[in-house]
């Protein structure tokens, strides 16, 4: 059942070609000839269509060969660079030929209600990853130093994570109890006067574009973590900024997701709301109501780099936001003779700083 | 390790500035008022000087136009005394008159423990009692001079091993006063004892947490857009008011009407004060 694959290769010389993020086009691999991505989506809309009509009646009259399982989960193509049949999982969108290292993209995940709304093409590039990974180490005073000498990079890998974003309206409906005082010196007695309010606030707290991620591969903890992604950079989607990257399509559907949304939004729209009340020292809730409604859902690709280094036999992953280069990471190790050596001369310093200023 | 040497060199620096001796260099008396001629404060001046330089505790008189923003005459008189570094030896002994012209108070104050033993809180009183009497009738001057001369005299009984007290109280002894610095000396071990490895545990447990990076967002704030907030009904309805007062003496360092000295925990002692 091979299913038709994309490479998109250069006009002038035949090479593979792949999303350059510093120039922000495609590149040629041999002859460094660059071109937009306007230029190639062009060229290859007639092909690719056509193409993809072939592989639908072709992977049905295939699919009999595999058993119900494993067609499931697992897709077939064949590189049209070396004519490899490669095997990959069902949500790859776009990979590299593993035996002739072309980028490839499966234009078949990007069709119809797979078609991400937007995406944000990679700025950084696998250098910057590398260098921000070994940025990241420093200011960690209690990583083991071995660790910094010892753990090498096992696999670096540009990812388009699919994520769905949310729009949406809070309506709220909030009072508190408030208090704000009053000091004075009145003869001998120093009075603390407290006036108490009934503080009321209603009104709405609109979103756009709450991002979850719809990669049930990908830790939540990481995606969430390397926010913010500036929209600015954010583009109408278009296949020509796959090549030389991973992509999955989603495996998590935007209803299953949009419950770590909404949580968001209430959270934030209690805090934007009390935040509203001013000058009280304090303010209690008595009642808090919020309806939360979705406006618009809209699916997009974001870049990031993950990276694997191996120390004492565990693995380690990292990943960075291949637009911003925020990089975040698995809990780190701690020397515990750093920790121990850190605890104690601080002790003794404080100890020694304290006796002093209490002795004056 | 190069911003670990800097930090060892700072407390270094920091240690040994602390070793060196502090002079008392505070003039003894000072009129921000003009309540006194000049003729008047070159005579006090010379002989607060002399009483203190016998006596090896500092005497000293502030007329001062307000507290500076202070909310008591308490808390004022131990803040300049601080601030211009009065008192007199390693423990800065001294005592001082403070008198506040905006609302006419005064108070003395006394610092270090030969000006405690020196100054009870009866004879504070009694010090108290006859400038008070002076300033009410308008005799600054006489305020100024019954102020030393009451000092010098209870600084000399002092002396003498029999400092002025309530009549049948015990003076401090010797004994007392070195209980009193073994007691400070445990306060002082146990606050450091304490607070260094609380504190340096917070520092590592912060630095640790620089391990930690990955974790789920619960705040969506960074995708409100502009002009995202409406509120339609903004209400903020009084209720009711209620009221605690504190009586500042009590808070201050005013002492049992027992004999002895009360001393706070800044280390002072205070007369009552009053108004003239």
């Amino acid at each position: 059942m091979p299913e038709q694959v994309t490479n998109y290769k250069c006009i002038r010389c035949g090479g593979p070609l792949h999303f350059d993020a510093k120039e922000q086009k495609l590149k040629c691999e041999y002859c460094d000839s660059t071109f937009t991505n306007e230029e190639i989506e062009t060229l290859y809309k007639t092909a690719n269509e056509a193409a993809i009509e072939q592989s639908y009646e072709s992977d049905h009259a295939d699919r009999l060969q595999w058993s119900a399982e494993e067609a499931k989960h697992m897709r077939a193509y064949s590189c049209p660079s070396c004519s490899a049949e490669l095997l990959c999982d069902e949500n790859t969108a776009a990979t590299s030929c593993p035996y002739c290292g072309n980028p490839t993209v499966v234009p078949a995940q990007f069709h119809g209600a797979l078609k991400p709304d937007y995406v944000i093409p990679f700025k950084l590039d696998k250098k910057d990853a590398i260098k921000a990974l070994y940025n990241f180490y420093k200011g960690k005073v209690f990583l083991p130093n071995a660790f910094t000498d010892g753990a090498h990079i096992e696999e670096i890998k540009g990812i388009y994570v699919p994520f769905w974003l949310y729009d949406g309206t809070a309506d709220s409906d909030m009072a508190y109890h408030g208090t704000r005082t009053n000091s004075y010196t009145s003869g001998r007695y120093h009075v603390t006067e407290t006036k108490h309010y009934k503080v009321i606030r209603q009104g709405e707290v609109r979103f756009k574009h709450v991002p979850a991620d719809a990669s049930s591969k990908m830790p939540d903890e990481f995606m969430d973590a390397l926010e913010p992604f500036n929209y600015v950079d954010m583009v109408p989607f278009q296949m020509s900024y796959m090549p030389g990257y991973l992509a999955d399509k989603y495996d998590v559907t935007a209803a299953e997701n949009s419950k770590r949304a909404d949580v968001r939004m209430k959270n934030t729209t209690l805090d934007t709301i009390a935040a509203t009340a001013h000058g009280y020292l304090t303010l209690v809730p008595e009642v808090e109501r919020v309806h939360l409604s979705h406006d618009r859902i809209h699916y997009a690709f974001f870049p990031i780099w993950m990276l694997t280094t191996r120390w004492n036999g565990e693995s380690y992953m990292f990943a960075m936001n291949g637009q911003t280069g925020k990089m975040i990471g698995d809990d780190l190790p701690v020397d515990r003779g750093k920790f121990l050596l850190y605890f104690l001369g601080l002790t003794l310093l404080f100890g020694i700083v304290l006796w002093f200023l209490l002795l004056r | 390790m190069k911003k670990i040497y800097t930090l060892f060199l700072s407390i270094l620096a920091f240690l040994f500035l602390s070793f060196l001796p502090i002079e008392a260099s505070a003039a003894n008396v000072i009129d921000h008022y003009g309540l006194l001629t000049e003729q008047e404060i070159h005579e006090l001046n010379e002989r607060a000087q002399q009483i203190s330089e016998k006596y090896n505790v500092g005497l000293y008189i502030r007329i001062v136009p307000n507290k500076e923003g202070k909310d008591s005459i308490f808390q004022y008189a131990e803040y300049i005394y601080k601030r211009d570094g009065m008192g007199l030896g390693e423990e800065q002994n001294g005592y001082l008159l403070t008198i506040c012209m905006d609302d006419r108070s005064y108070l003395t104050t006394a610092y270090g423990s030969k000006a405690h033993a020196s100054f009870t809180d009866f004879g504070k009183e009694l010090v108290e009692s006859d400038v008070e009497s002076n300033l009410r009738s308008g005799n600054y001057k006489g305020a100024m001079d019954a102020f030393l001369n009451q000092s010098e005299y209870m600084l000399e009984q002092n002396e003498l091993g029999t400092p002025v007290d309530v009549p049948g109280a015990t003076p401090i002894t010797e004994a007392e006063l070195q209980a009193r610095k073994q007691r400070q000396r445990n306060m002082r071990i146990g606050i450091t004892a304490g607070t260094s490895p609380l504190a340096s545990l917070l520092i590592c447990l912060g630095l640790r947490r620089r391990h930690k990076t990955k974790g789920l967002k619960h705040d969506a704030s960074a995708y409100i857009p502009k002009n995202g907030l409406n509120l339609q009904n903004v209400k903020d309805i009084y209720l009711y008011s209620t009221e605690s007062r504190t009586l500042i003496v009590d808070t201050s360092s005013k002492g049992s009407s027992g004999g002895g000295t009360s001393i706070n925990s800044g280390g002072f002692s205070h007369g009552s004060g009053g108004h003239f």
